[in-house]
């Protein structure tokens, strides 16, 4: 009888949990996953390359980095200084032209599928070996061919390993 | 036999706490916004959630203040590139059908400041009233996610349709002649159009 009344009340606590963290909106998939960095390896005094990469959604796209319209919130990357590293440059990738089904004279430049962009790091002359985090955000706004998305950041991390 | 019974009683009142419990919990959860009605799911003939908005000049609008009016609340953004398609529509429907007693009203759900949703007001030459939205309004009316979403409201109040993205102009413009009949007398011309006369 003791066994039966742990497993009613293992029972009832998991379905009391389950409940308690039903999210409310469930089904939507995310519309743009950030892939992990790759470690990047560089040395004291010298600039190095490391790779931010996502993918949005079928049937979804983002504005480029570089939209068409001032109003349009375009896709940035950014990437925190710290004593040890400063960043040189973002190298965003082209868009490509777009048109709504409803306008198809009116043209958006935007990002879709796969997107690389690329982070010019240098690393301060006196930083010493070892192994950094740099800490840094993605933001966007996606929209497919009807429907436009609240814009949204995304934390990232980059790995850079110094020698 | 009686210990049996005790711990029968343990488990049933055991299970029943927890269940009361979670659901507290998550009708705690959903509460957020309880500052006003808020509806779900299948939307049609439900009363519209009413709102209380400032407009971009400051004046304070509510949709209690459009009742016996058509109603098509749109929410929108200045970065929604759909949303920009169908604001011509929209002016165009408000001059049609404005003098019959429609009222299109877009609630504007983007974080720009007042200037820059002014500015583009202008630009697209809107002709219908535009009111600064909140969240919990958003909420209201069933958690408003992707941009635009239009609700078409009736004479009476009540919900007719909801579109979420992007629809065709001659839906949209279905809807309104709904609209303009729900709660328009019987045999008026409004009634008849939406009937299918002309």
């Amino acid at each position: 009888m003791h066994r039966l009344l742990f497993l009613f009340l293992f029972c009832a606590a998991v379905f009391a949990s389950a409940e308690d963290n039903t999210p409310r909106a469930f089904g939507r998939p995310p519309l743009v996953t950030l892939a992990p960095a790759e470690p990047v390896a560089a040395a004291a005094g010298k600039v190095t390359d490391a790779t931010v990469r996502f993918r949005i959604a079928p049937g979804y796209h983002v504005n480029s980095n570089k939209p068409k319209s001032e109003l349009l919130i375009p896709t940035t990357v950014k990437i925190e200084a710290t004593p040890q590293f400063t960043i040189a440059k973002i190298t965003y990738p082209a868009g490509q032209d777009f048109a709504l089904k409803f306008a198809p004279d009116e043209k958006l430049n935007v990002y879709e599928g796969d997107v690389a962009v690329t982070a010019t790091i240098r690393a301060a002359k006196g930083v010493k070996p070892g192994s950094y985090t740099l800490k840094g955000e993605l933001h966007y706004q996606a929209c497919n061919d009807t429907s436009c998305f609240p814009p949204k950041t995304l934390p990232l991390e980059i790995s850079v390993l110094v020698k | 036999m009686k210990q049996n019974t005790i711990v029968l009683a343990i488990v049933v009142i055991a299970v029943s706490a927890m269940i009361y419990a979670g659901a507290y919990k998550s009708r705690t959860a959903s509460a957020k916004y309880d500052d006003v009605p808020r509806i779900a799911g299948n939307v049609k003939g439900k009363v519209a959630p009413e709102f209380e908005l400032k407009t971009l000049d400051n004046k304070t609008v509510r949709l209690s203040d459009l009742k016996g009016k058509a109603v098509l609340v749109n929410f929108w953004a200045t970065w929604c590139g759909p949303c920009k398609i169908e604001m011509p529509w929209f002016v165009d429907l408000q001059k049609q059908y404005g003098p019959q007693g429609l009222e299109i009203v877009g609630i504007a759900m983007d974080d720009s400041d007042d200037k820059t949703i002014s500015d583009f007001v202008k630009e697209m030459g809107v002709n219908y009233t535009i009111l600064k939205g909140k969240e919990s309004v958003g909420e209201a009316y069933g958690g408003v996610v992707g941009l635009p979403t239009t609700f078409f409201i009736g004479r009476d109040g009540k919900i007719i349709d909801q579109a979420a993205g992007l629809v065709s102009r001659s839906e949209i413009e279905q809807n309104i002649k709904i609209g303009l009949a729900q709660g328009a007398p019987a045999g008026s011309p409004q009634s008849s159009k939406a009937a299918g006369g002309k």
